[in-house]
């Protein structure tokens, strides 16, 4: 086949972390294909792994077994093809909300000698470029008001959406998102959900979207991806238990929703049982 | 009319700024008031004026400092001073840079880190002051090398493992994040990690200015023939506790002015962390 190669390809993934007296084993033989515009939900319970998946995909960890591609190329660190929004952190203190949107643009502009060499040059023209089109996207988010405020200076939510900002207008291939929004109240979870679905739209990006929750999951996604443990063996990594494609932004109480949510806690993942 | 009447605890509670102001200016003059207290019971008891001087003999001293000594020239109070903070300046400045790149290099590369940080930890512990003779033989007796290197040695080791331990405290999320942006590895460590550590190590900087003195100090009580020390030296052997106090207060003086302008420099360079600090 003459395909381009899958955004990401995953296959016989596991990982395992050395523990006192051997190994754990996180999960195992873990396959699946993200093609283009897909919004994957990986959920799952506490220590099922999915945040180390999140780290394989991104490249800050490698893998014990398997292989992990993407668009063909095998993942050795993190690079400008994928983005990261996490939970905390996900701001640099130092620069304000426009500067940390910027800074992507910046990076990889003219590197600091050259730039250095041409600075009047560079300044007026790239500097204002960068700044019309990170205020471009503060503006989606609703923040152009915020655009000099540090990053201490806004609320949680607010923060949050800088760092989607920041992460999108590199155009990363797949954006990925750990908990992003586990930190925040109802409200503005609610909010920032219908904003990253809106913005998975506009972008036609592609989204790896980690979460414990499973309604959020089952909210913004549009293929869902579950982890869990199998009870009998508890040593035993965690496997894919559940792989299918979900209506995006169906309501919580649509009859399709509410099998998904009965098949998914059959299939072992109970939140309800997390500890 | 009704008062609002909410629990207030005494412990941290803010205060407007004039209270603060004001009760600052009260605790100098306390201060001034039992010292004054001091000199007037001193003289009730028929003690000898020369351990008691009161704040016009201070003053009566401090223009003797600075009267043109007609053999060289100058005013010894004034050369004293220049040459004692051209001492600190340069054992701080060598100081500071080491510190900043050996910190830096600890924080940053878990290699050197291991490296260094057993035997640095180490040096840290020598007290600096027992290392004057070892200085002096190396260095030499006369001149400022060994009063140098003594600020140096005092200084950096500690300073290069507050660095570290303040880089490596930096989250990881926003390295990982630098990266996936596009930086490469000296853009995360310039762009990053350094702006990101610049107002903690400012901090730093100013708490090691405090000991940075202490030993120019006790270098120059060693041996010198200029410098504040120098100056302290010689008027304790003439037994002249009004010209002592006078030099301690000057050291008081540029002491405090220092550290404001570090503090200054500290908000310039980032007010992102002064705002930060304010909330």
């Amino acid at each position: 086949m003459a395909d381009a190669p899958a955004i990401l390809e995953c296959r016989g993934l596991g990982q395992r972390y050395r523990v006192r007296g051997g190994h754990q084993v996180i999960f195992e033989e873990l396959d699946f294909t993200i093609e283009d515009h897909q919004f994957i939900s990986v959920v799952g319970a506490s220590g099922c792994g999915k945040s180390t998946l999140l780290r394989l995909v991104l490249g800050s960890e490698q893998p014990w077994q398997g292989t992990l591609r993407a668009s063909g190329a095998p993942i050795t660190h993190p690079d400008r093809t994928r983005g990261i929004v996490f939970q905390k952190y996900s701001l640099f203190p130092h620069r304000t909300v426009l500067e940390n949107v910027m800074f992507g643009l910046e990076l990889s502009h003219p590197h600091l000698l050259q730039k250095w060499l041409t600075w009047p040059w560079y300044r007026t023209r790239h500097h204002r470029r960068f700044r019309d089109e990170a205020m471009a996207h503060l503006e989606q988010v609703k923040l152009h008001e915020h655009a000099d405020k540090y990053p201490h200076q806004l609320s949680g939510g607010m923060q949050q959406r800088v760092a989607i900002a920041q992460a999108l207008i590199m155009k990363p291939r797949i954006l990925l998102m750990d908990e992003p929004f586990g930190a925040l109240d109802a409200d503005t979870r609610e909010s920032l959900q219908r904003a990253i679905v809106r913005a998975f739209h506009a972008q036609e990006t592609t989204v790896f979207f980690v979460t414990h929750d499973l309604e959020e999951a089952l909210h913004v996604g549009n293929r869902l991806l579950v982890l869990a443990k199998d009870p009998g063996k508890p040593a035993a990594g965690s496997r894919i238990v559940i792989d299918q494609t979900i209506t995006q932004s169906a309501p919580i109480d649509a009859q399709e929703t509410q099998e998904i949510l009965a098949h998914v806690r059959r299939a072992g993942f109970a939140p309800d049982a997390e500890a | 009319m009704h008062r609002e009447r909410r629990f207030r605890s005494i412990i941290g509670s803010p205060l407007a700024p004039a209270t603060r102001i004001l009760l600052g200016v009260i605790g100098v003059v306390l201060v001034l008031a039992a010292y004054e207290y001091y000199v007037y019971h001193h003289e009730q008891i028929g003690g000898n004026p020369r351990f008691s001087p009161g704040f016009g003999q201070l003053w009566t001293a401090f223009q003797e400092l600075t009267e043109v000594d007609v053999r060289t020239q100058t005013i010894p109070f004034w050369v004293d001073t220049k040459v004692s903070l051209g001492i600190l300046a340069k054992g701080l400045g060598i100081g500071i840079l080491i510190s900043s790149v050996l910190g830096l290099l600890m924080g940053v590369l878990s290699t050197v880190h291991a490296m260094c940080s057993p035997v640095v930890t180490a040096i840290a512990k020598v007290p600096p002051t027992a290392m004057i003779a070892l200085f002096m033989v190396v260095f030499g007796v006369t001149g400022d090398a060994f009063k140098v290197a003594l600020i140096v040695f005092g200084i950096a080791p500690t300073l290069a493992l507050g660095i570290s331990l303040v880089a490596r405290a930096i989250p990881k999320n926003t390295i990982v994040k630098a990266y996936s942006l596009g930086a490469s590895t000296p853009d995360v460590i310039v762009k990053a990690i350094i702006p990101q550590i610049i107002p903690q190590v400012v901090e730093m900087i100013r708490l090691a200015v405090g000991p940075a003195w202490i030993y120019l100090i006790a270098a120059e009580y060693v041996n010198s023939s200029e410098g504040i020390g120098h100056g302290i030296v010689l008027s304790q052997r003439m037994v002249r506790l009004d010209h002592i106090l006078v030099y301690l207060i000057w050291l008081a003086i540029l002491g405090t002015a220092i550290d404001f302008a570090l503090h200054m420099l500290s908000r310039l360079v980032a007010p992102w962390a002064a705002a930060r600090k304010d909330d």
